[in-house]
């Protein structure tokens, strides 16, 4: 009985240790399943609390967990030929009215949006923060991310994930305690072989009534050269075959 | 000797005739002198006003190693900020103790933040780190016009804004306010800060309207910096030490100390808003030269006439043995004089008229003026090289005037001229 008890309980805690993930792995998968090497079409809605709106289509290219990306809209025709590239915290953009490639800083606000470049491509979770776990349930694990350097985004992030690996929901603190950004994920859907929310939508209690929607429509695993992501093909395009389908 | 007692002979003797030279030659160099401190004025307002505000001035400006060069560089401001000096208060101890330093401070860098209140933001506000009893030179640019001063023990952060802001903000003394924006190095942060008033600087620009002073600890959460941090010291030498002496030598010290600053001249430093200034300057000398180029011409003629009736004189010269290049000498140095003199007349009424203007403390408040003044208070600046520039046209004008009218003037033959004298 008691080489039974033993056994058991060995068994349960193996399984237990197989089974447990540390808050780092949590985030590393979250990474993985959002920010796959892919070629993705999006829209981003962007509300304002006067009513305004404004939608932007694009097609972009990303790697290394979005710390490259290749943003090329296709709407409005106003925003056609302005593309934008993002590697880490550097974002350049081609004003094709100049034709001109004007490097911007990663903290400027995309056209008004409750979106910074940088959000895009700083946001990497795992080279930035150090991850707590700080609360668990049955469907839903929640992480605090506090910064490892005065470098990151945000001082803090409370990021809930589901239990399968996507996240739900993410706060962002200033360092004076208060909440700058509420991201919540919704429309969980299979794409490209995975389960993963679609929809990100991004609101700040500092500005009630401005709410930004990026909606992510398709996207398909693809190897990305790196030389895809030079300032060059702003301006020309991507060569043939730098991109390729998985 | 000779030369010199014969030409002053001549000055008193011809006193009438020079006296419409002096009159010519003063008057323009008071009108020169005048524009000229009109530009110089400008320029001291902009540098004590708008841009001891932006960058408070000083002799040397000290920086770790490559942190100047990579913000003249363009590089990202993260790269640039990770570059900062750390353990200020220590170094600026150790600085004020070297030969030749009178004081050393921390100019600070303004931090980009914007305001929200009552829902609405208003962006681009600029933020400068104030504590009124530790930076009495910041301090004394501004006077609360309503409100009062910072107090960086109160146990909330404080902000000063400008006057004219209250027009678009609408906040009453007292409101708190969200400051909402990055810190230095990139990071979102938040705070909420008390309106303690707002200030009119002693010198107004337009330029200075969403530039807000905050309490030191406000600033470090705004900033981003560590206590203690900072991206550059200011020096301030000794009367009559050598800038570019002291710079050789605390750079050595620097290096035999390891401490791995570098030390620059701060008027070399390249600074974009003030260079709009200097090519205004650059403009008006221009177009002293053009002036003084037509006065010229009427001196020339002036001088011209002048020696066409002293011709009796030049004869009596040459009977008497003078040769041509001592009468050129003669004639060049009575010109020059006579123009040193005017232009020295010149300069001092000049200068009487700007101490005059300059009591009067003619203020505007139209941006517009306040724009052309260099501040809100119309000044008149003084500076060696615009006397520099007078004489040194005057020298010209000298030069050019006895080269195209002495040629003329001195072919008299003495025959003639003692002809003259005997009719």
């Amino acid at each position: 009985m008691k080489g039974y008890l033993v056994f058991a309980l060995g068994v349960l805690g193996l399984g237990g240790l197989l089974g447990a993930q540390s808050p780092t792995d949590w985030i590393k998968n979250a990474e993985a399943l959002m920010f796959p090497e892919a070629r993705a079409t999006a829209s981003l809605v962007f509300t304002a609390q006067d009513g305004r709106r404004e939608t932007y289509d694009m097609v972009f290219y990303a790697k290394d967990r979005n710390q490259k990306v290749m943003v090329q809209f296709t709407a409005p025709a106003s925003s056609v030929g302005n593309d934008l590239m993002m590697i880490e915290q550097n974002v350049w953009y081609r004003d094709k009215k100049s034709s001109r490639i004007i490097k911007v800083p990663s903290n400027q606000s995309f056209g008004g949006t409750g979106f910074s470049y940088g959000d895009v491509v700083r946001l990497n979770f795992s080279d930035n923060y150090t991850p707590v776990i700080s609360g668990e349930d049955a469907k839903t694990i929640t992480l605090d991310l506090t910064a490892k350097n005065r470098e990151a985004p945000y001082f803090k992030i409370v990021l809930i994930l589901a239990k399968e690996g996507y996240p739900l929901r993410g706060t962002c603190y200033s360092r004076d305690g208060s909440v700058l950004k509420v991201m919540e994920y919704s429309r969980v859907t299979a794409l490209g072989g995975k389960v993963k929310p679609l929809d990100l939508k991004v609101t700040s209690p500092k500005e009630p009534g401005n709410v930004t929607l990026m909606s992510i429509k398709t996207e398909e695993p693809y190897a990305l050269d790196d030389r895809v992501f030079n300032k060059r093909n702003l301006e020309t395009g991507i060569p043939t075959g730098l991109a390729r389908k998985k | 000797m000779l030369t010199l007692k014969l030409v002053l002979r001549s000055l008193v003797s011809h006193a009438q005739r020079s006296f419409i030279l002096l009159a010519v030659v003063g008057t323009v160099s008071m009108l020169l002198f005048l524009f000229l401190s009109f530009s110089d004025g400008e320029i001291e307002n902009f540098k004590e006003g708008v841009m001891g505000i932006y960058d408070p001035p000083s002799d040397i400006r000290v920086y770790s190693a490559g942190a100047r060069e990579a913000m003249d560089q363009g590089e990202e401001a993260l790269t640039v900020y990770a570059l900062a000096l750390k353990d200020s208060p220590q170094l600026m101890e150790i600085l004020a103790k070297r030969p030749g330093v009178r004081q050393v401070f921390s100019p600070g860098q303004m931090v980009r933040q914007d305001i929200l209140y009552q829902g609405e933001k208003i962006r681009n506000f600029m933020w400068r780190a104030l504590d009124p009893a530790a930076d009495p030179w910041m301090r004394n640019k501004l006077r609360v016009v309503e409100g009062r001063d910072l107090d960086p023990a109160a146990p909330q952060p404080q902000v000063l804004l400008h006057k004219s802001s209250k027009s678009f903000i609408k906040a009453p003394v007292g409101a708190q306010l969200t400051l909402i924006g990055q810190t230095l190095f990139g990071q979102a942060v938040s705070q909420e800060v008390q309106l303690a008033g707002y200030y009119a600087p002693e010198q107004d620009n337009p330029n200075l309207g969403t530039i807000g002073f905050i309490t030191p600890g406000g600033y470090l959460m705004a900033s981003g910096w560590n206590p203690g941090e900072t991206f550059a010291l200011g020096v301030n030498l000794e009367k009559g030490v050598d800038k570019a002496a002291a710079i050789k030598d605390l750079s050595a010290w620097s290096q035999e100390q390891g401490l791995g600053l570098s030390f620059w001249d701060f008027e070399k430093l390249p600074g974009d808003v003030f260079n709009v200034y200097s090519m205004i300057r650059v403009i008006i000398l221009f177009m002293t030269v053009i002036i003084l180029f037509i006065i010229t011409v009427g001196v020339m003629n002036i001088v011209a006439v002048n020696l066409q009736d002293r011709r009796r004189e030049i004869g009596t010269y040459y009977c008497l043995g003078a040769e041509r290049p001592f009468l050129i000498r003669i004639y060049t140095l009575e010109i020059l004089l006579t123009n040193l003199l005017a232009a020295g007349a010149g300069v001092l009424l000049g200068l009487g008229i700007r101490a005059w203007i300059n009591a009067l403390k003619i203020t505007t408040e139209e941006s517009g003026l306040q724009l052309v003044f260099g501040g809100s208070v119309f000044h008149l600046g003084f500076s060696g090289e615009s006397v520099g520039w007078i004489i040194g046209g005057t020298g010209i004008l000298t030069v050019v005037t006895a080269l195209f009218t002495l040629g003329k003037a001195l072919k008299v033959s003495p025959v003639s001229a003692i002809k003259e004298e005997e009719a």
